[in-house]
């Protein structure tokens, strides 16, 4: 039919720009109400809707550090927002509740995410600029001398002394990591700790367990198959297994992640510890140990994905969950994925203790504490004790088990959450088990002033080993010289007293 | 002939409150001056504020060793120019410049030739042109971060791009196949706005010029070489010129794609300026790397605009003679 447009009736809405900026406004203004009020109707503000919150008007108790910061934080009569940032993926471990301390403070938050590429330019660019735009962040801990350094982040002990977050208490503290490395600085305390990130050897059981795999690997080199003790068996399973669109191993060696990965097979190479520095600041690196542990990561190259110079945590965990990938070091919160729905092998994977270094018939075996978190109240916050407030709340023993089971990708780091059985479904209960021998026998990062500076030298000497363009040898002298031209610039006698401090928090024996 | 020079003799003019010609003038120049002072002065303070204190702030802490970590500028130890003489011995900022001149040049030619070869194509009308220009213009529309990571996925080696060539090439592990990658993006990305510029450049050459080639018995390749070619010489130069200065602030492709690795044997001035500030928060030296790159690019440029300069003279001067 052809349509008369003198016979058609008036049509009932004209399409010009400004009835549609009418209608426009007029839909709007009845949605937005009408979706915030069907929001807030679903939503608790009550905190109630995680039924492991106790009810509004209701005291946390157990141990007292949750109600002391809310009590103490309602006193401070300020409704915020308060603004916590964090780098992107961050901000799901505290989003979740801020409704929870909204109702029972009346301090609401807000987060702003930012890339994590970007996160540390605009952090200590805001330092520069003296901006109040924030209150917390959250932050790796070994940023906490350069922070420190720029004058960007709040001493914390008044606070401490104050609403006492039980950092050291026996039964239900920080795990030793955390309360070494991520809480002080130098003796002083900076920041209150909120993610594990301990490190962990996971591997595929089903394939290691398997009658034929055992046979052939030993008919090949002459020991039994087991989880790698040594970082020189890790090698040999990851080839052994190599082929076929499988991978012996996905430990990481691109820009901005491989230091951690020699820092760990570095770790194990000396007894009682293997030291960045001697008590001079002179770099322990350029070493016989510093260079085979560089090794050990080259040895690596052909039984990895060969996009592993590019790749990210997300990658490899993704690469470990489809079943592409047998073995790797990472953070426990592989552990968390992999047991997850995304994972393929679910149920086919295992932890055993880190590999090591056989040095004098013993076997040295090392974890350590890299990337964490830790919240940090920002230097030129208006309301820097409600900051460190929700800090201390968060962290709590009444919320950390809630918040590394049911938010983001935080791991366990409280004491007492050692036992939660919750922890042990998500996270497997052989984690669980071995978590506190590993929190006590993990080293730290450089966690110094110019961590970023020794620890991108350190990268890009790395990487371009792996890539083949220098040995690494040579690699290690470099990292030598430049380690001591940052001291020299630093300061050495100041970068020798953070050092020294910092070496005293090393596990003993 | 004698000549009697009129002004001496003329007697100043009167105005009726008694002030001479003269008079009027120098008062009306006078306010004028303070006219174009009143409305050009906040715009000249704001330029001040904007372009110069920032130059001269980035003077002053090059000479200085501030570091943001190691507490304020105005605390900065005075180190005069032991920044510039680091950046002399600096291979990492040598073998940057070299490798971004290098993605540059080869950017920029490329990018020119294609964007020339398109805009010939898109000269004359034909059906569905306007269609296919806008889809050629649209990786010009993406942002650079996201043509970044969309190159990083095609590259990766079990990506497009190893599917149809049938290889398992790890592109972005080797510091020549990686740099390849980054300038292929470059290329993808900034063509279309060559192409734009050449375009606008070929429809500004007068049409009865080239008919004139035509009538006279010129080739189409012909009518090009001599016509259309030396007429759009200032044209194509400046789009250089300009392109080739957005080429060497190359960064995000870099940065996505290989973060400056492995090691920094993709590192581009611009990122390696961008580590050194942002990553190890040395701010004074980055400042004198600034400073010397901004130098050695204004010389780089103004030759270049010389150049430019003296054809457009010299090609009025011919068209004069002629």
């Amino acid at each position: 039919m052809v349509a008369d447009e003198h016979n058609l009736p008036a049509p009932r809405f004209t399409l010009t720009r400004r009835a549609t900026l009418k209608r426009g406004g007029l839909v709007l203004g009845l949605t937005v109400p009408a979706v915030s009020a069907l929001l807030s109707s679903c939503s608790d503000s009550d905190g109630k809707s995680d039924p492991n919150a106790p009810a509004k008007g209701e005291k946390y108790g157990g141990t007292g550090v949750a109600d002391r910061a809310v009590d103490a934080a309602k006193a401070l009569g300020i409704s915020g927002p308060l603004t916590l940032v964090a780098p992107s993926g961050n901000v799901g471990n505290f989003e979740p509740f801020y409704d929870e301390w909204a109702s029972r403070t009346g301090i609401k938050m807000q987060s702003l995410e930012l890339p994590i590429g970007q996160f540390t330019d605009k952090l200590f660019s805001s330092a520069t600029a003296k901006t109040d735009a924030w209150d917390l962040i959250a932050i790796q801990p070994r940023l906490m001398g350069d922070l420190i350094g720029a004058n960007a982040i709040a001493e914390l002990t008044e606070y401490v002394d104050k609403h006492q977050p039980d950092i050291d208490d026996a039964d239900h503290g920080f795990l030793p990591l955390q309360r070494e490395y991520a809480s002080r600085y130098e003796g002083k305390a900076y920041a209150i700790p909120v993610d594990g990130d301990n490190w962990i050897y996971a591997y595929r059981k089903d394939l290691l367990d398997d009658a034929d795999n055992q046979a052939a690997f030993k008919s090949e080199y002459g020991y039994d198959l087991a989880p790698a003790t040594t970082w020189a068996q890790y090698r040999d399973i990851a080839e052994f297994f190599t082929g076929d669109g499988v991978y012996g191993a996905a430990d990481l060696v691109s820009s901005g992640w491989s230091f951690w990965f020699w820092e760990l097979r570095y770790a194990s190479r000396a007894k009682p510890q293997a030291y960045y520095f001697d008590d001079d600041m002179n770099p322990l690196v350029n070493t016989p140990e510093g260079i085979a542990a560089l090794e050990d990561l080259i040895n690596l190259k052909d039984f990895m994905p060969k996009d592993i110079p590019s790749w990210g945590y997300t990658e490899s965990y993704a690469a470990m969950g489809k079943g592409e990938v047998v073995q790797e070091t990472a953070w426990t919160s592989l552990a968390k994925y992999l047991n997850s729905d995304d994972s393929a092998v679910k149920d086919k994977w295992a932890t055993a203790p880190m590999p090591g270094t056989e040095i004098d018939g013993e076997v040295v075996s090392r974890h350590i504490y890299a990337y964490g978190g830790s919240l940090v109240v920002w230097n030129y916050s208006k309301a820097s004790e409600a900051a460190y407030l929700f800090a201390q709340w968060i962290s709590s023993p009444e919320i950390s088990g809630r918040m590394t089971a049911e938010a983001g990708f935080a791991d366990p780091f409280r004491i007492s959450d050692m036992g939660s059985e919750q922890l042990a479904e998500i996270y497997s209960a052989d984690v669980m088990a071995d978590y506190i021998r590993v929190a006590e026998t993990s080293v730290p990062e450089i966690m110094i002033k110019g961590s970023n500076e020794y620890s991108n030298v350190l990268d890009e000497n790395i990487t371009r080993a792996f890539a083949g363009q220098i040995s690494a040898a040579e690699a290690m002298a470099n990292v030598e010289s430049a380690w001591n031209d940052i001291t020299s610039r630093l300061g050495r006698d100041e970068q020798k007293a953070a050092w020294q401090s910092l070496k005293s928090t090393y596990p003993q024996g | 002939m004698m000549t009697v020079d009129m002004r001496e003799r003329r007697p100043e003019a009167q105005s009726r409150s008694g002030e001479t010609a003269g008079g009027a003038a120098r008062r009306q120049a006078r306010e004028r001056r303070r006219l174009s002072w009143l409305t050009s002065g906040p715009l000249i303070v704001v330029l001040l504020l904007l372009l110069v204190f920032p130059f001269v702030f980035n003077i002053w802490v090059s000479l200085t060793g501030w570091q943001i970590n190691q507490g304020d500028w105005w605390k900065a130890p005075w180190i005069g120019l032991d920044n510039y003489q680091d950046a002399l011995t600096d291979s990492r900022l040598w073998g940057s410049l070299l490798r971004t001149s290098l993605v540059t040049l080869v950017c920029v030619l490329v990018e020119g030739g294609i964007g020339l070869v398109l805009a010939l194509c898109f000269a004359e009308k034909f059906r569905g042109r306007a269609l296919l220009m806008g889809v050629t213009i649209v990786p010009m529309m993406i942002l650079p971060v996201v043509n970044g990571f969309i190159f990083f996925m095609l590259f990766q080696s079990d990506g497009p791009v190893n599917d149809i060539l049938r290889t398992d090439k790890a592109w972005l592990n080797d510091p020549w196949s990686a740099l390849f990658v980054v300038a292929l993006s470059d290329i993808y990305q900034w063509t279309p706005l060559m192409f734009l510029i050449m375009l606008a450049g070929y429809n500004a050459v007068p049409p009865n010029l080239r008919s004139a080639a035509t009538v006279l018995g010129a080739s189409r390749w012909q009518e090009f070489r001599y016509v259309v070619l030396p007429l759009m010489r200032p044209v194509i130069v400046i789009a250089l010129i300009i392109r080739a200065i957005e080429a060497f602030k190359l960064f995000d492709p870099v940065f996505i794609l290989t973060g400056g690795g492995p090691g920094t044997s993709t590192e581009t001035i611009s990122v390696y300026l961008y580590k050194v500030a942002f990553n190890d928060f040395r701010l004074g030296y980055a400042a004198a790397l600034a400073l010397v790159v901004l130098i050695l690019l204004s010389i780089v440029g103004m030759r270049a605009v010389e150049q430019v300069e003296g054809r457009v003279k010299s090609q009025k001067e011919e068209t004069v003679d002629e």
